[in-house]
């Protein structure tokens, strides 16, 4: 299966579940929006149509993030690309229309779908985390025997953490997040 | 509904504090037999008859006790939070000092979820049912509750502030690393859970403020 054609279903299906409100559209449905048949649709995803919206959430994850790190852009080291992070992803997740709308309608089966997309948000992020932590690393700014495959793990389920649920921490507030960055995210990671 | 004013409804819509309900003898039985049924049958497929044959009563009895399914598991769920607040809570004040009162936390509360038939048997097959109270509004609520419950126990160490920092963290990590669909790390006993917790965990929460800002 290309990677065109797959992208095709799964945009098809998120089209469908934006236009229907439900995370549940039949197969017929998603055949039709993405311009692809019902029976290639199976072949690709024998699961069916839970396989196909698992798959459409976790492309919508990867477009979500890939957004956000083009707002991003560089920064001098990696406690201000967080603090800069932080705040952006936030803004972003809450002015993500669909999922609110799907989360007033379904919010049980969107974040247990979510839920299930965990490792493979954390594998993103700390993808992206791990060579801002080599590169401090090679400039001797970490602590000794720190590795960053484990501390990009730790940072980016941490960060997703305080993305999706901040409790009582204000993002907004940019003395809150630096010290949230440099004490409770990084505070073991660096020197 | 713009982003000020829809962090502004989450922010508002955060439940107040959970009230520990007060079960009488009965109440506690039948929701110690509801547990034992989930952690068996799970959630859809327990009805209250099954409970009444797992309490040992008969129907008519269970239901001057309770007075419907959702309402049993209202107060299941309301207790089980209270209980396991209870042990997080002394795990934490019990410990000699900071750190290990970090790790005597972490461990406990692993150890609480690990070891919770009802909650595990709804991981593995109704997710939607634990999963859906754990994220966005309903798991900020809930970060705040765990939060709240357990801050005073970090008083012998930390400032009120702080100490409510550190409970934060704790019910972070643990989510973050025990309540997901894969095994991530066991942090059920210390010889995992202590150097993971000494390296990323601790120097944050134990390190002066003014030292890294």
């Amino acid at each position: 299966m290309s990677t065109e054609a797959r992208t095709k279903v799964l945009a098809g299906a998120y089209e469908c579940v934006a236009a229907a409100g439900t995370t549940r559209p039949t197969i017929d449905e998603i055949a039709q929006a993405s311009g692809v048949s019902r029976a290639s649709i199976y072949r690709w995803f024998p699961g069916g149509r839970d396989e196909v919206i698992q798959a459409a959430v976790g492309w919508e994850v990867d477009n979500f993030f890939v957004r956000l790190a083009a707002k991003l852009g560089e920064q001098p080291d990696f406690a201000s690309y967080l603090e800069r992070a932080l705040p952006q992803a936030r803004h972003d997740l809450l002015d993500h229309a669909l999922l609110h709308r799907m989360l007033a309608t379904e919010p049980e089966q969107v974040s247990t779908l979510l839920a299930f997309q965990q490792e493979h948000m954390v594998e993103l992020v700390g993808l992206a985390f791990r060579p801002r932590l080599e590169r401090d690393q090679a400039a001797g700014l970490l602590r000794p025997g720190v590795e960053p495959a484990a501390a990009s793990d730790y940072v980016a389920r941490l960060a997703l953490s305080l993305l999706a649920e901040p409790g009582r921490h204000d993002l907004d507030d940019p003395v809150a997040v630096r010290r949230l960055v440099r004490h409770e995210l990084l505070g073991g990671i660096y020197l | 509904m713009t982003a000020a004013t829809l962090a502004e409804h989450l922010r508002t819509s955060i439940p107040g504090p959970l009230q520990e309900p007060v079960l009488d003898d009965q109440q506690a039985r039948a929701v110690a037999a509801l547990l034992r049924c989930l952690g068996r049958y799970g959630l859809a497929k327990t009805n209250l008859d099954d409970v009444a044959r797992e309490a040992g009563c008969s129907r008519a009895t269970l239901y001057r006790w309770v007075e419907s399914k959702p309402e049993l598991l209202r107060l299941a769920v309301a207790s089980e939070e209270a209980r396991v607040l209870g042990a997080l809570h002394g795990a934490v004040a019990g410990a000699p000092d900071l750190p290990d009162a970090i790790v005597a936390g972490v461990v406990t509360a692993s150890r609480e979820i690990a070891g919770h038939d009802a909650l595990q048997f709804l991981l593995a097959h109704e997710p939607e049912t634990v999963y859906g109270h754990l994220a966005f509004a309903e798991g900020d609520a809930l970060m705040v509750r765990i939060a709240d419950a357990i801050a005073p126990a970090f008083a012998r160490w930390l400032p009120a502030s702080d100490g409510y920092r550190a409970a934060d963290w704790l019910a972070r990590v643990v989510r973050a690393y025990c309540l997901t669909p894969q095994p991530v790390l066991d942090l059920t006993g210390e010889a995992v859970a202590r150097p993971f917790l000494e390296q990323f965990v601790i120097p944050g929460i134990a390190g002066s403020p003014e030292s890294r800002t």
